[in-house]
């Protein structure tokens, strides 16, 4: 019988590393290369037109609403009359400001979601719980489009310099929470009753241990699922009022059409570039008599700008939350 | 000591959070819009005056009207409130049974088996909200339903839910006498709910017209709402299709069929209706505007005007408590229903 071999213990087999044992969902690689997109389009508008972001170029020759030009190689998304501008520069030039205003809104809403949530979970029964449940409950009960309209109408006629993008921006977040909030209580108050959150307490952490550390990694999901959804809502007040202003306008004298901003908006010009302003208004010039012709260019294209940032947001959020489950299981 | 009518108690209990909400909403009014437009400023007592007379103004609707045109007076906006409502009732008896069966049939058929080949639908339209699944979908859907309506009626949709002067013409003649025509728009007698005064006037092909029209809004707001509804609905799908009960009836050997469309779609119906009062403001914003593209003479169009043009905040103060109010008793309604399908969620247990 030999001897067992002596000498060096062979190193263990390299575990592999977290990334390849849960490697990001498909997912989320679709929806980080659609946001890089847009953020290249936002970035590369910011250089090509610097200090004239904001305002759109007219080109005089195209405001006439009887000029009708569709896609053509020149201009590729076709024109929107009124206001005289080539479709796919004006949304190209939209897209630093949209994503300015869209995902600021979407942070706010749903870091508020979360705190409220996970602390009224927290304290399930306490006094905490009921009043962030009862405003959340009567916040909720004015749909958030309206609801803000209000709020951001009051503060307009508050203040005497006037309000702008900023402030609708904080306002918008600050009022969407409720939804969100009550999604995540709900799974927070069952979290809450889980062993490894007694015995983190059992070990002396306090409250806001356990709903930082503890809680909220664990709830994250119902704001991922929630978010996508509030986008919906910033997309209403954006593009439904400037459409009924337009349409009102429209239908009265169409010839004599002269873009006009809807009461309490927060666009600071009619001449602002924003997806939401440029299709409200491209709808109803699209569409303006029922027997009349279509001009599809003029809605579609502002929509499936809008469109397909939706999309890079769902995709974004699903994968984040498919991947954290599979680091979990 | 525990009640001896624990659903009653929480009906009662909940009912008394109602007067509280609506403060809370009239506060907020008179804070976030009263105030600031007012020209003088209000301190002391005046601001607590203040606040009663809005309250009492909104209340007896004195919502204010239009300036006088052409020396004709005008409608005051509580009047064309009240005027809407008819409308809005019929688009809301068409949409909401399509967007509540459609929720829950959609969600346990697709929720219960996330890879499955019924799945792919529902993500394209949950995935996108009011994205790529939703406008294909709508689009789809909404094209078919238009050309129907064109091919079957030979008249336009749009313009309310009332078939247009041309079909009049066509089909009967002229307008009957029930049919009332302002200009503006058209209304029916006596209910001004169209389907129901066709009904009563034995109007059959008026009722098809008027019911298909309605239908494709029921189904534009539908398709909308769905997207909405449909995320978190399919999660609590796939959350009960995991859970013990269900393994453990399987491992009984209890038919999948069963399992799916019996034990566990009973046990989903409490969620769901709480699911449900979450998103009413949602499907109210929705249907609103809806209405407006349609040009129904509906609360919709009213309101969606209203806010536009933001000249009258005594009607917008109104307009936004009389949502309020509509949301909180409905969400109220179905915490009573979701209470009722499965106490055990909430204190009435």
């Amino acid at each position: 019988m030999s001897p067992p071999a002596t000498g060096p213990i062979p190193p263990p087999a390299p575990r592999p590393s977290l990334w390849a044992r849960n490697p990001p969902p498909k997912e989320l690689w679709a929806g980080a290369a659609l946001l890089a997109v847009y953020v290249g389009l936002a970035l590369s508008a910011l250089i090509e037109f610097g200090s004239h972001l904001g305002t759109l170029a007219v080109t005089r020759a195209w405001v006439p609403t009887y000029v009708i030009i569709g896609p053509n190689p020149a201009q590729p998304f076709g024109v929107l009359p009124a206001f005289g501008v080539s479709l796919s520069t004006a949304l190209w030039q939209a897209t630093p400001w949209d994503l300015a205003i869209l995902l600021p809104i979407l942070a706010i809403d749903g870091a508020l979601a979360l705190i409220l949530g996970t602390w009224a979970g927290l304290a399930e029964g306490g006094p905490v719980d009921h009043a962030i449940g009862f405003l959340g409950d009567s916040l909720g009960a004015v749909p958030g489009p309206f609801l803000l309209l209000v709020v951001f109408g009051g503060l307009s006629l508050a203040l005497a310099r006037g309000v702008g993008l900023p402030y609708f921006v904080i306002l918008f977040g600050a009022l969407l929470w409720p939804t969100g909030a009550r999604l995540v209580r709900d799974q927070a108050r069952r979290e809450a009753r889980r062993p490894y959150v007694e015995a983190a307490r059992a070990a002396g952490a306090t409250g806001r241990r356990i709903a930082f550390r503890h809680l909220v990694p664990n709830v994250l999901d119902p704001v991922l699922a929630q978010l996508p959804i509030d986008l919906v809502v910033v997309y209403f007040v954006l593009s439904v009022f400037p459409w009924w202003t337009c349409f009102q306008y429209t239908t009265s004298n169409a010839n004599l059409y002269l873009p006009m901003l809807p009461a309490f908006s927060p666009l600071p010009s009619t001449l602002f570039p924003e997806w939401g302003y440029l299709l409200g208004n491209g709808t109803c010039l699209a569409y303006t008599y029922p027997d009349g012709p279509f001009f599809w260019w003029m809605a579609v294209f502002p929509i499936l700008a809008m469109a397909g940032f939706g999309l890079a947001i769902a995709l974004a959020l699903d994968g984040i939350g498919k991947w954290r489950r599979g680091s979990r299981s | 000591m525990p009640s001896r009518r624990p659903f009653l108690h929480y009906a009662l209990s909940r009912l008394a959070l109602l007067p509280a909400q609506l403060l809370l909403i009239l506060w907020l009014l008179y804070v976030g819009l009263e105030v600031p437009s007012s020209a003088h400023r209000l301190s002391g007592t005046a601001f607590f005056t203040g606040f009663a007379a809005m309250v009492f103004r909104i209340v007896t609707g004195q919502w204010g009207a239009p300036s006088v045109r052409f020396g004709v007076p005008v409608q005051g906006y509580f009047q064309q409130f009240l005027d809407g409502f008819p409308t809005s009732l019929q688009v809301a008896l068409f949409a909401l049974p399509i967007s509540a069966a459609g929720g829950y049939y959609l969600a346990l058929a697709t929720g219960w088996r996330p890879r499955a080949g019924s799945d792919l639908p529902s993500r394209l339209v949950t995935l996108g909200t009011s994205y790529v699944g939703v406008i294909v979908l709508a689009f789809l859907v909404e094209s078919a339903l238009f050309l129907a309506y064109v091919a079957i009626f030979r008249d336009i949709v749009g313009f309310g839910l009332i078939p247009t002067a041309t079909w009049w013409m066509t089909y009967g003649g002229g307008f009957p006498p029930w049919v009332i025509d302002t200009g503006p728009l058209l209304y029916t007698t006596p209910t001004r709910i169209p389907i129901v005064d066709g009904f009563l006037h034995g109007a059959w092909l008026f009722e098809a017209a008027t019911a298909m029209k309605t239908l494709i809004q029921g189904v534009a707001i539908a398709v909308v709402y769905l997207a909405a509804f449909l995320r978190p609905a399919r999660s609590i799908v796939a959350d009960e299709s995991r859970s013990v009960h269900i393994w453990a009836a399987r491992a009984r050997g209890i038919p999948e069929g069963r399992l799916h469309w019996g034990h566990a779609a009973r046990r989903l119906r409490a969620p769901f209706w709480l699911l449900f009062a979450l998103t009413i403001p949602g499907y109210l914003a929705t249907q609103f505007a809806v209405e407006a593209l349609f040009g129904d003479p509906g609360i919709g169009t009213f309101a969606i005007s209203t806010l536009s043009s933001g000249v009258a905040l005594p009607a917008v103060e109104g307009l936004i408590f009389a949502i309020a109010l509509l949301v909180l008793v409905s969400v109220y309604a179905t915490d009573l229903l979701a209470a009722r399908a499965d106490p055990r969620g909430t204190p009435a247990a």
